[in-house]
């Protein structure tokens, strides 16, 4: 026979167990909806925005560039706000809210980056250019907000990512820099400089890498 | 001994550790199979005795979920009903008492 005291016992470490069990468990819906519905925020908009740019580019049109520059802050600024609506409108645990919460910062300056060449161009701010311009500081910021979400779901193909953010970000530094230091670039030298340039400017490594994050995690693999 | 009596009375449901283990790990949360596996550590047969036992008193119920981390797999949740929480609450009342 148990004693009453054992028995309280047992309920108590029976429920902490329960808490822990719970806490133990790295819960996803809400959180694989959130970043789904940020993804194809920035996606749209970065598609609209690289025709729009393109756009304007041929046909050199100052208004047109005008209009990309506001639309580009604007519609970077709603991928924020898309981001923050859906971490409060959508039902997710409280340990995938908090997580994203934090993830915000990430949100907040993968978009800001983005804004760099618009803002520069207000602001008469060349240093911000001169960054943007000699690093792939996006794949950076990118890789640091995998380095968190692997830190989150403990899932070995998150690194996986990583490692092919590395090797694209030096794939791009180098063709930018064998483009820009050679006197006669050879016809894949313009062609990879022309690629990495898109890449780097238009959320290239965003776009694949998250691509590449939700598709692993909507396949179970994570 | 008469406070155990009374505890005793409320329901022989409250007579196995393991089944108040249950019932006491339900009030946090409903719980899956194998999470109640890992909270009692005992062997499948036993568990799923004392699970038939408290659905039989009504005291517990299930669903069948869909499982996010295998696709086409279902599993099944175990939760508390409204009688089995309030028997518990009497129970734990019940419990408090005779210790003071």
């Amino acid at each position: 026979m148990i004693d009453n005291k054992e028995i309280l016992e047992k309920i108590r470490d029976a429920q902490n167990d329960t808490r822990y069990i719970l806490d133990d468990s790295t819960p996803k819906k809400g959180l694989i909806k959130t970043l789904t519905i940020w993804f194809l925020s920035y996606l749209i908009f970065s598609i609209i925005l690289y025709f729009i740019s393109n756009y304007a580019m041929t046909s050199l049109n100052e208004n047109l560039f005008s209009l990309v520059r506001v639309m580009t802050v604007i519609l970077f600024l709603l991928t924020i706000v898309i981001y923050v609506i859906s971490v409060y409108k959508i039902k997710m645990t409280f340990k995938e809210k908090d997580f994203l919460t934090f993830f915000t910062c990430f949100i907040a300056i993968m978009a800001f980056i983005r804004m760099i060449f618009p803002i520069s161009y207000w602001l008469k701010a060349d240093f911000l250019l001169s960054i943007f311009d000699s690093f792939p500081i996006e794949s950076l910021v990118v890789i640091l907000a995998l380095f968190v979400l692997f830190n989150y779901f403990r899932t070995k193909t998150i690194l996986l990512i990583i490692l092919l953010n590395i090797v694209g970000e030096i794939a791009v530094v180098y063709f930018i820099s064998s483009f820009l230091n050679s006197n006669i670039p050879t016809e894949m030298m313009i062609k990879l400089y022309d690629m990495s340039m898109i890449l780097k400017n238009n959320g290239g490594f965003v776009m694949i890498s998250f691509a590449f994050l939700l598709i692993l995690l909507n396949l179970k693999k994570v | 001994m008469t406070e155990n009596k009374t505890l005793s009375n409320l329901s022989s449901v409250f007579d196995s550790a393991t089944r108040i283990q249950i019932m006491a790990s339900l009030t946090v949360s409903p719980l899956t199979y194998a999470q109640l596996k890992k909270i009692c550590q005992v062997t499948d047969g036993k568990l799923f005795r004392h699970i038939d036992k408290l659905i039989e008193e009504g005291f517990i119920e299930f669903e069948k979920e869909r499982n996010d981390d295998i696709k086409y797999k279902r599993h099944t949740i175990y939760q508390l009903t409204e009688t089995g929480r309030d028997t518990f609450q009497q129970f734990m009342k019940l419990l408090m008492e005779s210790m003071i």
